[in-house]
């Protein structure tokens, strides 16, 4: 089943046209969902969408750049992401780690964010903050860890 | 942010799908914000008062503080 309908997909595939100048990589950190029942250990639900709907995503452009990381063949790449919950989405420039994250499926009115960071990080200085943030971010004397809860509704 | 400071990272979490999260950052309502563990706030918020948490999540011997914002 598609996530994205045909006129939901048509013009998303023009708008990032218009806006992404630039490769944008999406790194999909999944667990595939296997037949075998282990006690105690939490199966990945929504990891099949989450696949599905970035296999869509990425097919809106060719500017953007998915790879799918199975986290139980890959674990030294997830561990180097920092990645310790599935699904989750790292959004970048190219092959760049910016630190952004998604954890969950992002559908609803989070599908909007996503793709708002999508297309930020797709564009030079994407990030539309004002002259006097980007002085202090610079300044910053330490790293800043930022969650933000969010439902799909 | 994250994209503008390799010093910043952003994590967005779907709180139903992750209610050991959920729980364990006692999140009521969404959107709730945590910054370092230390900081946190409700709401969308300007970008000046962002900074503020952002740099209050940063300082020396700074207590969690709370921002509210009304939606």
């Amino acid at each position: 089943m598609a996530f994205l309908t045909d006129t939901d997909a048509s013009y998303l595939r023009e708008k990032l046209a218009e806006l992404l100048v630039r490769p944008v990589g999406l790194r999909l950190f999944t667990e595939p969902v296997g037949g075998l029942y282990v006690p105690g250990r939490r199966t990945c639900e929504t990891c099949a969408d989450a696949e599905a709907l970035m296999k869509e995503v990425a097919a809106l452009s060719d500017q953007i750049h998915l790879d799918i990381v199975d986290v139980s063949t890959r674990r030294e790449e997830a561990e180097q992401w920092g990645v310790v919950h599935v699904p989750t989405i790292a959004v970048g420039p190219g092959d760049e780690d910016s630190g952004v994250r998604f954890q969950g499926m992002p559908d609803g009115y989070e599908f909007t964010s996503f793709v708002e960071t999508l297309a930020s990080a797709g564009t030079e200085n994407g990030h539309g903050l004002e002259p006097e943030t980007l002085e202090a971010l610079a300044a910053l004397p330490a790293g800043v860890e930022i969650k933000t809860f969010v439902t799909p509704t | 942010m994250a994209l503008a400071s390799p010093l910043v990272r952003s994590t967005s979490v779907e709180a139903q799908e992750f209610p050991d999260l959920a729980l364990h950052y006692q999140v009521s309502a969404v959107p709730k914000i945590v910054l370092n563990d230390r900081v946190e706030f409700m709401g969308a918020v300007p970008e000046a008062m962002f900074l503020e948490a952002v740099l209050a999540a940063v300082a020396d011997g700074t207590e969690g503080t709370a921002a509210e914002a009304t939606p």
